[in-house]
């Protein structure tokens, strides 16, 4: 599988001039501006992104091109449409009955990509409801306690999220914490787990954060006097919050749906212990073409559509916040 | 009232956060290999962590 890897040796060589190049105008740089030093403290961080950042995505775009022999193909982005396809088998056969179930009904990945970003808008809107008058409180100034709860997010956060994701079972399964109450107390054991309210709620679980963090951020620096001057000029609480807060606190909403929506359209392995392996999100999709399969061309060319994807929807999130006040992430 | 209200809304923010948590602490004093069955002797899991050996 590695020797997959192996460029040819024109791409190391290209690398390595690329690199000459880059030290070559870092060292002009430093010749011509030695009064002006400061934007070169820089530089390391520009270096570490090119080799980390830009090189890597040039490489996935290198094998998604090319099949195992590193000859020009396209035929890696056709295995997306086509889930009879080939390379597609393997996994499908892995998986047994659900499977078996994808191939009759023809395009497991874009099956897979449409229910990927179904689960991540249902997942993104939960957090929306349930962080932003968390948000709210926390940033209240009544409550004062705005930095304590900030610490308090952050502690679960500390735990691996396949940990965290393995808890959840605990509570869930048949005989969990949760079916354990339920009985003793007298109720019918529910099924909870391996359906896709399962793998909702602990994606739900894994990025509420995400979604506080950034609005609560906003609150707590905007100017209260503003909501004291409205209630002043007779606006209600609800007229008060959806008038001037709501409104300024929007770059804020769109950090936050950013960095919610993106990990979660990519999220892997919650489906899987969650879910019960019965569905598919997209991550696991190329987890599976990585690990299940082999195949490292197939599995960067579904990287390099979800990248476009991402690409497009940060794109359209930008406009709605077009100084980048929440952090400038979208 | 409407404090209260503030506060217990984020109570139940911070359980839903901590519950799994818990149990995670709890399970890991768990002595069977699982986790839906309690099975005694709340050191044996946590002592075979600190010990090179297999016991």
């Amino acid at each position: 599988m590695l020797s997959n890897l192996s460029l040819p040796w024109w791409a190391y060589a290209l690398m390595g001039t690329g690199l000459c190049v880059f030290i070559a105008l870092i060292a002009i740089t430093i010749h011509r501006n030695r009064g002006m030093h400061r934007s070169l403290f820089a530089s390391p961080y520009a270096l570490w992104m090119m080799i980390f950042t830009i090189v890597p995505v040039i490489l996935i775009a290198y094998y998604a091109f090319t099949d195992s022999s590193g000859a020009f193909t396209l035929d890696n982005f056709r295995s997306f449409w086509d889930s009879n396809y080939e390379s597609n088998k393997i996994i499908l056969d892995a998986m047994g009955e659900a499977g078996q179930a994808y191939i009759s009904r023809g395009t497991v990945n874009v099956d897979t990509l449409v229910y990927s970003l179904w689960m991540a808008f249902q997942c993104t809107v939960i957090c929306l409801l349930l962080g932003y008058p968390a948000a709210l409180i926390m940033a209240d100034r009544e409550i004062k306690l705005g930095p304590t709860l900030v610490v308090l997010f952050i502690i679960p956060m500390w735990m691996n999220f396949l940990l965290r994701t393995i808890a959840w079972m605990s509570l869930l399964e048949d005989n969990g914490l949760i079916n354990t109450v339920l009985r003793a107390l007298g109720f019918n054991g529910v099924q909870l787990m391996y359906n896709s309210g399962a793998v909702l709620l602990g994606m739900v679980y894994n990025f509420l954060p995400f979604m506080v963090f950034p609005i609560y951020t906003l609150l707590s620096k905007m100017d209260y006097r503003l909501t004291e001057a409205a209630a002043d000029l007779g606006c209600n609480n609800w007229q008060t919050l959806w008038k001037v807060t709501m409104p300024l606190s929007i770059p804020g909403i769109v950090s936050g749906i950013t960095m919610v929506f993106m990990p979660s359209v990519t999220t892997f392995f919650i489906p899987r212990v969650l879910g019960g392996g019965n569905t598919m999100m997209f991550g696991d999709l190329i987890e599976a073409k990585f690990l299940t399969e082999g195949n490292w061309n197939v599995g960067l060319a579904l990287s390099l559509i979800m990248m476009v994807l991402i690409l497009i929807s940060l794109s359209i999130l930008r406009k709605a916040d077009p100084n980048g006040e929440g952090g400038g992430i979208a | 009232m409407k404090k209260f209200c503030k506060r217990a809304y984020l109570a139940l923010i911070l359980i839903f956060l901590y519950l799994p948590i818990v149990v995670l602490i709890v399970q890991s004093f768990n002595a069977g290999k699982s986790r839906a069955k309690w099975e005694g002797s709340p050191s044996a899991g946590t002592r075979s962590c600190f010990r090179t050996r297999a016991s």
